[in-house]
């Protein structure tokens, strides 16, 4: 599942006699970007292309750049790359949600510990709202159904409102 | 191995029972007085449910019922109350500091089946193990259900933002109510969504394939 752990730990015991040094580079660049992607640069969207095992398509609108990945397992995800080539903000849709703490990325422990601060006066399975100055995140549907995006609010394009994000 | 199922029959009676409930409960009339209407009465096939805050106070009016849950074929049997209905998902989980009962672990070969199973306001981590379950008079025999919180296999890095304890989930578990007869896929539930697990006594669980039997 988490691709990036997975090839560093493994890679000791599987590399055979002579592997190119240049593979092994390329391998732990890979796990290294593997968690950059919401306010990281345009070549995270590769490395979560990978980790979803997906297709990438890619569309334009006047400020940024919409590339949308569809993963194996069902689950789209649209990461909002701005033209400095930022991910200013992520989408999905599925089935399942997407492997969070790899699309949020440095920003995954700030939503892991705003939901637990949530749950200390409110406990529910209502839809999610996580808005800080920082970053939203916003979640709702259900097991089959689950419908979600997150954006950071500063690194957003001028000229791009919140909504354009879905 | 199989994806937690809902007996089919126990979740007929209980939408029965939610049904008849949008349509009850109290009503003021223009006079001012109240009437108060029996929802439904007791009886086989018919659980009864009730709205509260939950053991915790914490919910803002949710259906609570309460499920009995034995060692399969035999005697050995808990009432787990507390329980939250979920009309969103599928199966039953509790919490494992709420059983006393020693279920059978569901394996495959060697590993034991542990589920991450997501939820909007977060995931339940822990084993599957096995139970007869009876609601409202209807006993499933030898049903998968999942043991939430059972620290046995870790789920670090694996399952995010965990409800697996009283404070985080405001219940003793959450038996969901839903139209598909398995929690995830059918006939099966791809490792590629991160749902079911399988785990070594010691070491790294990974994600797995299953499929319902």
């Amino acid at each position: 599942m988490f691709l990036g752990v997975s090839v560093l730990r493994r890679l000791p015991q599987t590399i055979p006699f002579g592997f190119p040094a240049a593979c092994f580079a390329c391998l732990l660049a890979t796990a290294l970007t593997a968690h950059a992607v919401l306010g990281g640069n345009i070549a995270s969207v590769q490395a979560d292309q990978v980790h979803m095992q997906g297709s990438v398509r890619m569309s334009s609108a006047s400020n940024y750049t919409v590339q949308e990945i569809q993963g194996s397992g069902g689950i789209v995800v649209r990461e909002y790359v701005s033209h400095s080539g930022k991910v200013f903000g992520v989408a999905w849709q599925g089935s399942w949600p997407p492997d969070l703490r790899q699309l949020l990325g440095n920003y995954f422990d700030q939503y892991e510990q705003a939901v637990k601060a949530q749950r200390v006066t409110r406990v529910g399975r209502g839809p999610l709202l996580i808005n800080q100055p920082g970053l939203v995140v916003e979640m709702r549907g259900h097991p089959r159904s689950f419908f979600g995006r997150a954006y950071v609010p500063g690194m957003l394009p001028a000229g791009t409102h919140a909504e354009d994000i879905q | 191995m199989k994806p937690l199922r809902m007996p089919f029959a126990c979740a007929a009676f209980l939408a029965f029972a939610f049904l008849s409930g949008c349509g009850g409960g109290s009503s003021s009339s223009s006079s001012g007085t109240t009437s108060t209407q029996t929802i439904s009465s007791s009886g086989e096939n018919v659980a009864a449910i009730s709205v509260n805050g939950g053991p915790m106070g914490n919910y803002a009016d949710a259906a609570f019922t309460s499920v009995t849950v034995c060692v399969p074929g035999t005697s050995n049997c808990q009432t787990i109350d507390n329980l939250l209905v979920d009309t969103g998902s599928t199966g039953l989980r509790v919490l494992s500091s709420a059983m006393t009962l020693p279920l059978p672990q569901q394996t495959s070969g060697n590993d034991s089946v542990v589920e991450c199973f997501p939820f909007v306001s977060g995931n339940t981590w822990g084993p599957v193990q096995t139970a007869d379950v009876e609601i409202g008079g209807e006993k499933a025999s030898s049903v998968p259900i999942q043991v939430i919180g059972e620290n046995v296999f870790n789920p670090s890095g694996i399952c995010t933002a965990p409800q697996d304890d009283l404070d985080s989930l405001g219940a003793n578990g959450i038996l969901g109510v839903g139209l598909f007869a398995q929690d995830c896929g059918s006939p099966s539930c791809p490792a590629s969504v991160d749902v079911y697990y399988d785990c070594p006594a010691s070491g790294t669980c990974t994600a797995a394939t299953e499929t319902s039997a």
